[in-house]
């Protein structure tokens, strides 16, 4: 049986932390997250939405499972850790997060704390991980074409329309969940709360939509699931 | 992603360093916009100091080599390093964009 979390919280008011206290198991601690030190494997952040840097910081420091509390209910929050605490690592983030932060490069830290990669393996995993998710927010969440050309004006529309709809609650809001399991494997599952699309092994163009096809090269093994909210893939170690 | 530009006589010199990911668009556009205006026909791009680059970063050097390529300038990826010539390998765009070791 795993050990209970301890959990964590960063930026968030004492009303909802006492309501959040609340729904977990009786006994189990909620403290504000020092500025210094390390974190167990059972460690849990419920953080509001985090500023540049602070999770960068935290996932250095051990910190493993993260979920965003802002754009989610209290029983939202307590099912999120349920899905944190059957996995190694676990992000649940808005989509307006996921887009501002370096998501992937937080997940390598807590798995180079937690698992021995060659730097190749590294490089590949990282890879795969910043394509789905990349993809989750893009053509996921914010619901977004590709490029429609390889060209400035192309890259602007893309741009324009991107920072519109980040500015819009029913596409911010939405959320990118990142959840790893160790074991033989890596495995990564990226979900995402878009319409969902039907992959095909053809189709993608020279300036966009090569990122499931580097997953497929890159990946062991990889399944698009729930009609495509949910990327899982495999690295073998 | 952060860059810096360098004027030299023949050609000019851009280092790059940090991640080049899909949320660097505007800083790209800047790029190329100051690119398409500097005098020099060779551009090199010097991407020693790069850590990381996604399929959408390689898409965004391949938009600056083609608006570059409609004013006569050429663009020349300089000494990728790491994870940044394994995608380019991947990805198979190392015979698509001129590469300098």
């Amino acid at each position: 049986m795993r050990k209970a979390p301890a959990i964590f919280a960063s930026g968030i008011g004492a009303d909802r932390m006492g309501r959040l206290a609340a729904l977990f198991d009786v006994g189990t601690a909620v403290c504000d997250v020092a500025m210094t030190g390390t974190f167990s494997e059972h460690a849990l952040l419920l953080t509001a939405s985090p500023e540049n840097g602070v999770l960068d910081d935290l996932f250095r420091r051990g910190m493993g499972r993260c979920i965003e509390v802002d754009g989610y209910s209290d029983p939202e929050v307590r099912e999120a850790a349920c899905r944190a605490d059957r996995s190694d690592l676990f992000l649940s983030l808005t989509t307006a997060t996921t887009y501002r932060g370096s998501v992937s490069r937080w997940v390598m830290q807590g798995i180079g704390l937690r698992q021995v990669l060659t730097p190749e393996r590294r490089d590949d995993i990282e890879l795969a991980l910043q394509e789905a998710i990349s993809n989750a927010v893009l053509h996921g969440n914010l619901q977004m074409d590709s490029l429609d050309g390889v060209s400035v004006a192309a890259l602007e529309r893309f741009h324009a329309e991107t920072a519109l709809r980040l500015e819009l609650p029913a596409f911010a809001d939405r959320r990118v969940e990142v959840a790893v399991t160790l074991g033989r494997a890596v495995t990564i599952e990226v979900v995402d709360q878009g319409v969902g699309y039907i992959w095909s092994p053809r189709g993608g163009g020279v300036a966009s939509g090569r990122g499931i096809a580097l997953i497929a090269t890159i990946s062991d093994d990889f399944e698009v699931l729930q009609n495509g909210r949910c990327m899982r893939m495999s690295f073998a170690l | 992603m952060n860059y810096r530009i360098e004027q030299r006589e023949h050609e000019v010199a851009v280092e790059i360093s940090g991640r080049l990911t899909f949320n660097d668009h505007a800083k790209v556009r800047a790029l190329i916009e100051e690119l398409s205006n500097s005098a020099p026909l060779r551009q090199v791009l010097d991407v020693r100091q790069l850590e990381f680059v996604d399929s959408t970063g390689m898409g965004m050097l391949l938009i600056a080599r083609e608006e570059l390529a409609k004013v006569a300038k050429t663009l020349v990826l300089y000494q990728p390093q790491g994870q940044v010539k394994r995608v380019l390998t991947v990805a198979e765009l190392d015979g698509v964009i001129t590469i300098e070791n």
